[in-house]
């Protein structure tokens, strides 16, 4: 049976996203299987969005980015587009999960955590260039009950 | 800004006043959080309202907590499944003391001894 597919588009503002997730959060709490993955797809979408507003676009308001969520058996699946820059290496940055244990709060990492928790909470996390157009999917699991 | 302060005797209490802590309001907490915070007394901040931070806003979290200097203590409380969520997938909450509430937290600062 084919997937239920949810399309959002949105322009590239941090309110834009904002809203989106509330809309994510709608769509999967009236999925009822999907209900224990809510808050992170809140998360991990959070995250994949706001650093296209951030540095694929580089703030620049009103470009469009394309959300599709697909319902499967055991996964939701991601698709995510938008037509800003590359990324720098030609992937996502995976460096792990920032350090924590320099001496003293003044060597406390402010950042660096998104790519990581991204990392952390999907599965087969994929990034291509087409054209003008990036592409990154990747599948969020239902964990096991 | 939604950023509200009360003093309590062994503490100020910071109460973020929005369903969110992210990317859409960092700059803006990190700023209003200094403002408030201009004293020497230790902070707890209140993340009660909040249900959702992403790592903009748990960045601006550890950016105050830094330039508050070395030796006022900030704790968290009431933090919801996804922020809790958040901060142990990022081992913050190694960093931060948290109270599953603002009265726990509360009571912990006026017997800091017993905390130890």
């Amino acid at each position: 049976m084919a997937p239920t597919e949810h399309v959002f588009t949105l322009t590239s503002e941090v309110e834009e996203v904002r809203s989106t997730l509330e809309g994510v959060r709608q769509s999967i709490d009236d999925t009822p299987a999907f209900a224990e993955i809510g808050d992170v797809a809140q998360i991990i979408l959070g995250e994949v969005l706001n650093n296209i507003v951030e540095h694929a676009y580089q703030f620049e308001a009103g470009h469009p980015v394309e959300l599709i969520l697909a319902f499967r058996d055991m996964t939701l699946d991601v698709r995510v587009t938008d037509h800003g820059i590359t990324m720098p290496e030609g992937s996502p940055p995976n460096g792990g999960m920032p350090a924590l244990d320099e001496d003293g709060r003044d060597a406390l990492p402010e950042g660096g955590f998104g790519w990581a928790m991204i990392h952390a909470l999907t599965t087969g996390l994929s990034y291509s260039r087409d054209g003008d157009c990036n592409l990154l999917a990747f599948s969020i699991p239902i964990p096991a009950s | 800004m939604p950023l509200t302060s009360s003093d309590h005797d062994h503490a100020q209490v910071v109460h973020v006043e929005d369903s969110r802590l992210d990317a859409s309001i960092a700059i803006q907490f990190k700023e209003d959080f200094r403002n408030l915070t201009d004293g020497d007394a230790d902070v707890i901040l209140d993340m009660s309202q909040v249900e959702f931070l992403d790592s903009s806003g748990l960045g601006s979290i550890v950016a105050v907590y830094k330039a508050m200097g070395p030796n006022r203590a900030m704790a968290l409380a009431g933090l919801q499944p996804a922020v809790e969520k958040v901060m142990m997938l990022t081992r913050m909450n190694t960093v931060f003391a948290i109270f599953p509430t603002l009265g726990d937290a509360l009571s912990a600062a006026a017997a800091p001894h017993a905390a130890e």
